[in-house]
């Protein structure tokens, strides 16, 4: 795996630094300030959640954790604790690269929605600055949880929000369980701006961990 | 199978000889009961003739005969005499010897108690006969039920190995058959890479990517199949649109995909139902990659709901479809059909219907009624959406 990241990685001008152990991995971590982490989740010698966390107290470095398909809970967990997105072994090096990507661009800008942007993805549109919302477009009315739930996909474009997150952020801290809530509005949100709402191409699903807002055909 | 011993007349009885306490014993039962028999007769003798004296001497002499051996037996009729003399023919308390007529009840006491004493002898060895008889079917019966389950394990066993040797080798087939390939194209280029030209070394490099995703499609497969026969199988429940497993499952298999043909229709409205929605997509992954192998496109998916409690989802092809008669069988471990082309482990469907079985649905496999071709599907128990009024803020 270190091999093929090596090769990759710096072949897109980045320096790659490699550790074995969470030991070494905080080490690195605190030593050298990197810009971004890729943290394996199922090494058996360290806990890659706590490597997380310990990571989170100090740091706001962006982590990318990359886990085994079936453990979605890990996956869950270590976004959760602050860890930006995630990778699926196996992947593919452009997966890779798209990830790095998002995660760094999402780091070199302020917390926040931008005031008086307009986000653009594929057919959609959003003034933010007025909350209006149009598709190929046309536009289109969302109620106030909708728009709410766009926005905060809007502003993690590109990057995983957990279920929690989403609910966190858009019903409040008391309705982090209700996930039954997201999944009707996601239903309702994909219908209004997915022509295809069975194959959408920008709020796409991860399974058994959220959601992401997508640029189209972006792997 | 065993065969039990013919039954004979059996004179061995196996009866234990007495041991000499017993036979004291007997002899002490003798004179007891005469002694009673006397301590009766003394009570009973202002009521009762002489005649009715000796009835109740006889009755103590069968009585005892009954448990006896002959010696006691005669025993208690000879003293039953003498006392009955003795004690109750005057003059009393006297052994007038010259009282011949009691030589009579006498021998007549003893026939009496020698028939009994045999009697009793006979029926206690035929009790205890039977009782041997009875033991030893047992015993022999048992021997030959242990003896056929034995066989019967043992054969069964010998089937199993053999039924996992034959798995192993064609597991193991369709793991190396995709490995075979792989190493096969990387050594190729490792040797070979300058002196071929792009095309063919793209070519290569697909076939690498292609037995690659296809190797991790077999081992996740043998993996979930481990999973599920390890132990219960735990999904969890949520609430959720049966697209959303249909659409990551589609997303997750563009490689796969590529320019082939499949489309997805639905209803207007989102169909809700409570699954694990890991589960779910591997079973639609599972049956997307089966109608690509062995379907050909168009390759359609269908939601539907035919009433309100089940929703239903539909995987078309326009491939050879089914033979008849595997409509059932298809979802077996390790079947292949025989219009199916090569290289499936024949997990992936077995897999699906163990999983939808567990989320309270049930698959099927049939021809399509509008076009040569074969329809795979799936229900799922349908939930109704939760009511949302008033989770809207008030002011809009």
């Amino acid at each position: 795996m270190r091999r093929f990241l090596r090769t990759l990685i710096g072949s897109h001008g980045y320096r790659l630094l490699e550790a074995e152990t969470g030991r070494e991995t905080l080490a690195l971590a605190s030593s050298h300030g990197p810009d971004l982490v890729i943290l394996d989740l199922g090494l058996p010698d360290t806990d890659g959640l706590r490597i997380v966390s310990e990571l989170r107290g100090w740091t706001q470095t962006p982590i990318i954790v990359v886990s085994a398909r079936g453990r979605e809970q890990d996956k869950v967990q270590a976004l959760d604790l602050g860890a930006d997105d995630y990778l699926t072994k196996p992947f593919g090096s452009q997966e890779l690269l798209a990830r790095v990507r998002v995660a760094l661009r999402h780091a070199s800008r302020a917390p926040g929605p931008e005031p008086g942007a307009v986000f653009r993805a594929g057919p959609l549109t959003v003034d933010l600055a007025y909350r209006k919302v149009s598709v190929d477009d046309q536009p289109i009315h969302l109620t106030p949880l909708e728009y709410r739930l766009l926005e905060t996909l809007i502003e993690h474009f590109g990057k995983v929000l957990t279920h929690r997150q989403l609910l966190e952020r858009v019903w409040g801290p008391a309705h982090v369980d209700q996930t039954q809530y997201l999944r009707v509005y996601m239903a309702q949100l994909r219908r209004k701006i997915e022509p295809d709402p069975a194959r959408p191409r920008l709020l796409k699903t991860e399974t058994g961990v959220g959601y992401r807002l997508e640029a189209p055909d972006s792997e | 199978m065993t065969t039990l011993e013919p039954e004979g007349d059996e004179q061995d009885t196996n009866m234990p000889p007495p041991s000499r306490r017993a036979r004291v014993l007997e002899y002490a039962l003798a004179l007891t009961t005469v002694t009673l028999a006397s301590g009766a007769v003394a009570l009973l003798s202002p009521f009762v003739t002489a005649t009715d004296q000796v009835m109740i001497y006889l009755l103590g002499v069968i009585m005892v005969a009954f448990r006896v051996r002959l010696g006691p037996a005669l025993v208690a009729a000879l003293t039953s005499v003498a006392a009955f003399g003795f004690l109750f023919v005057p003059p009393r308390f006297t052994f007038d010897v010259s009282e011949h007529r009691y030589l009579l009840t006498f021998a007549v006491m003893a026939v009496v108690g020698s028939v009994v004493s045999s009697l009793g002898t006979k029926v206690r060895a035929q009790a205890l006969q039977a009782e041997q008889r009875e033991r030893r079917t047992a015993r022999l019966y048992q021997l030959a039920t242990s003896l056929d389950q034995a066989r019967r394990e043992a054969e069964l066993a010998a089937e199993r190995e053999q039924l996992r040797a034959s798995l192993l080798a064609s597991v193991s087939h369709d793991l190396r058959t995709p490995l075979g390939t792989i190493v096969g194209a990387v050594t190729t280029l490792e040797d070979r890479g300058d002196a071929l030209d792009q095309e063919a070394r793209d070519s290569l490099l697909a076939a690498i990517h292609e037995q690659a995703e296809h190797l991790s499609k077999l081992l996740r497969n043998l993996l979930e199949m481990t999973r599920l026969e390890g132990g219960a199988v735990r999904l969890s429940r949520e609430l959720g649109a049966i697209e959303e497993p249909i659409g990551a499952a589609l997303a997750a298999l563009r490689h796969r995909i590529g320019d082939r043909q499949i489309s997805v229709r639905g209803p207007s409205e989102p169909l809700f139902t409570v699954f694990d929605p890991v589960a779910i997509e591997l079973a639609l992954s599972n049956l997307i990659e089966n109608a690509l192998r062995h379907g050909a496109d168009p390759i359609e998916i269908e939601i539907g709901s035919d009433d309100e409690h089940e929703i239903a989802v539909r995987v078309r092809d326009r491939g050879p479809g089914l033979a008849p008669g595997e409509q059932a069988q298809v979802f077996d471990k390790f079947f292949r059909g025989s219009t199916a082309r090569a290289g499936g482990a024949g997990l992936g469907l077995a897999i699906v219907r163990i999983l939808i079985e567990a989320s309270g649905g049930r698959v099927w496999a049939r021809g399509r009624d509008d076009s040569p071709g074969a329809e795979f599907g799936f229900t799922l128990p349908r939930v109704a959406p939760p009511q949302l009024d008033g989770l809207e803020p008030s002011d809009d």
